[in-house]
């Protein structure tokens, strides 16, 4: 059985310094003091401040513009007539009451990340730190893994040893809970599920579970309403309610050709590992030779064939394989914050509709 | 209709009415008389309350015993609602009012023997419970029965400031009194008392034992059940609260359904704190001290958060504006 891992009070205190010190930073202003320029750009109080894709799709949301819409309107009239519009609902949006918005900003690189309603909407990594370092007090928990992206978003695992459990029947399936502690300026204040399979010292994120909780704007209640839920994840020892269903089917359950497709394609996206070198975890390759080998040219399947093709490799082998490939230093090059997607990644998996789930057996 | 010119001469009064005339020129007489008594009759120290000089105080002059200022501690959580060190200060006056069924007098009590516990020398007064209520009651609460109780329903036909004064005379570190209102009430009724001079007289005693005029020299610390409105309000004049050092509320939460106690004027200890707890069927009230750090947690996080939203703007305008304003110049 591998060890459990966690890491030092200096390396926690450096990264909590690293995490403050990127904090993105908030301030409000009036919507009859922003202009939009273009879907990149747009000037407060007359300056112009670059801003990320993400920003200006909360911005077209704030004033009523719906997603992908401005997309299809800029290929059709142009950039400029985009602009107008966005301008237009500004001012439309400002007689309905709302005359202010919050913007968030990136200290470092002096980009706008986030537009949103309430400065309330953020919270600012300091309170998240001490929420987190009381829970993590609280429950006895002990932190995996801390790591920063160059956002300020910040994602804290914690597991708590003292409370493994098995799935009654299942070889090697022993886990311990915990609680993945997360925030960012587009997401907000998470938690989720941490779950980590002793065996092979895997850990996943389990955003998908209907335990993941979003603190939405800070104010008192929805700060006792989150305690609330976490102290009642805590009472269960970290358990989501559906794990061990869902395990039990995942295991039972053949990965389709599509989905492994999907979980290889997710690997090579996040590090450099080249084709070839995830074979190991995730024989894409090998399995698409096969179906050659049978006269199938899988390159010519459409998707919904591509989900009918069973593979030889079960989702539950398939997800310990994302996980494994996300926890342990195997020699490639990926950034922490990869590693965590690739986490949470594995639980949308686990949590999601299997394409092989509901075949039914044929009476001719 | 011609209305009939006036004679001058007056209708003469029917004999009831000359009775009634007499009988309320009597009562008047003996209520004069009755006050003139008690006046009198006053515990010297109330007295003083009363016919005090007029006497400007510096404070760097006064001096009292250094533990005076140590609270009694209950060891429960509600030690935190009652003062900021955490415990029952003494020689001070607390209001306790709240939601019918709320658990006023459980509560109350428990906090009573809680501090009886502690060594604490008490006296529970009962205007609104009978020997045979709180019998009912002590087998569910067996903490109960080791309080000294006063039953002002079993003294109907004594003078009632007699019957207060004699009972707080030995001294008392905490006093509970269930109701106000009611042994208020006894006051005005059998001493013909207005609303106003009853309760004059109940607070005057109380700032009397607050500062340690009794046998033992105790500094007493009064909690006293109060009545409320339909609407909840408090019942009493402005010099009761005046002399209130915290009223206590306890309330039903309307989302929950659950009971919490808060202070929602608290001269020594924190206000608009809530304190959840539940009745045991075992007898004790059960604090949810869990629930109290959550709130307080979160009140602190959105002050923290609150600040450094402030602080935020000035460095975005920095970041943003301020080099540019720096290129300008």
């Amino acid at each position: 059985m591998k060890q459990f891992t966690t890491i030092s009070q200096s390396l926690f205190d450096e990264r909590a310094r690293e995490a403050e010190k990127k904090t993105p930073i908030r301030r409000e202003f009036g919507l009859r003091d922003i202009e939009v320029i273009n879907s990149e750009t747009l000037t407060l109080d007359g300056k112009h401040v670059g801003m990320s894709n993400e920003a200006f799709k909360n911005f077209c949301k704030i004033v009523g513009l719906p997603v992908g819409f401005d997309k299809t309107f800029s290929s059709a009239f142009g950039d400029k007539a985009r602009q107008q519009l966005v301008n237009r609902l500004k001012v439309a949006a400002q007689a309905k009451g709302n005359s202010s918005v919050s913007i968030v900003l990136n200290p470092e690189t002096k980009k706008i990340i986030a537009v949103q309603k309430d400065p309330r909407d953020l919270v600012s990594n300091q309170s998240f730190l001490e929420s987190t370092t009381r829970m993590i007090n609280r429950f006895d928990l002990e932190v995996s893994d801390f790591s920063v992206s160059d956002d300020g978003s910040v994602v804290i695992n914690t597991a708590s040893p003292k409370n493994a459990w098995g799935i009654q029947g299942l070889k090697d399936e022993d886990h311990f809970g915990g609680i993945s502690f997360s925030n960012s300026p587009n997401n907000g204040f998470q938690v989720s599920p941490f779950l980590y399979r002793l065996v092979c010292a895997n850990g996943m994120i389990g955003k998908s579970f209907s335990e993941t909780m979003q603190l939405g704007q800070m104010d008192q209640m929805n700060l006792l309403k989150f305690n609330e839920n976490l102290e009642a994840l805590a009472k269960r020892g970290f358990i989501p309610e559906k794990f061990e269903e869902r395990v039990r089917l995942a295991m039972n359950t053949r990965a389709s050709l599509a989905e492994m497709e999907h979980a290889h394609g997710r690997i090579i996206s996040v590090s450099d590992a080249d084709v070839k070198e995830i074979e190991s975890w995730i024989p894409y390759q090998q399995t698409k030779a096969s179906f050659f080998k049978s006269g199938v040219d899988v390159n010519t399947l459409t998707t919904n064939q591509m989900k009918g093709a069973k593979t030889g490799m079960t989702i539950w082998e398939m997800i310990n394989s994302i996980t494994h490939f996300a926890t342990h230093d195997n020699g490639f090059k990926m950034k922490s914050f990869n590693r965590r997607t690739l986490q949470t990644e594995s639980s949308r998996i686990l949590c999601d509709n299997f394409d092989m789930a509901n075949l039914i057996a044929s009476p001719f | 209709m011609a209305f009939k010119q006036p004679t001058g001469q007056r209708t003469p009064m029917s004999p009831e009415a000359k009775s009634r005339i007499a009988e309320a020129v009597r009562l008047a007489a003996i209520r004069k008389k009755q006050e003139q008594s008690f006046r009198q009759d006053i515990h010297p120290v109330v007295d003083s309350f009363i016919d005090k000089p007029i006497e400007l105080v510096r404070m760097k002059d006064q001096k009292f015993p250094d533990d005076l200022f140590v609270p009694m501690k209950t060891g429960k959580p509600v030690d935190f609602l009652f003062s900021n060190e955490g415990g029952v200060p003494k020689a001070c006056n607390f209001m306790l009012i709240g939601d019918p069924g709320v658990g006023k007098s459980t509560v109350s009590m428990d906090i009573l023997s809680d501090l009886a516990e502690s060594g604490y020398k008490v006296l529970f007064i009962s205007a609104e419970m009978t020997r045979i209520d709180l019998y009912g009651y002590v087998k569910r609460y067996e903490k109960f029965g080791n309080l000294d109780i006063l039953f002002t329903g079993e003294y109907c036909d004594s003078n009632p400031k007699s019957v207060l004064e004699n009972a707080l005379k030995p001294g008392f570190d905490v006093v509970l009194i269930d109701s106000f209102a009611e042994v208020q009430e006894d006051i005005k009724e059998v001493l013909k008392y207005s609303s106003t001079g009853s309760e004059k007289f109940l607070i005057d005693l109380m700032l009397s034992h607050n500062m340690g005029n009794n046998d033992s020299g105790l500094n007493t610390t009064f909690i006293a059940i109060q009545q409320v409105t339909k609407g909840g309000v408090f019942v009493g004049t402005n010099k009761l609260k005046h002399n209130t050092t915290g009223m206590l509320e306890l309330r039903f939460d309307q989302d929950t359904g659950t009971q919490f106690l808060v202070f929602t004027k608290n001269r020594r200890g924190p206000v608009l704190k809530r304190m959840f707890y539940s009745l045991s069927e075992t007898g004790d009230v059960r604090y949810d001290d869990r629930r109290f750090n959550n709130e307080e947690n979160a009140r602190e996080a959105l002050q923290t958060e609150r600040t450094l939203i402030e602080s935020e703007a000035s460095v975005f305008d920095r970041l943003i504006f301020g080099e540019e304003e720096t290129q300008e110049s």
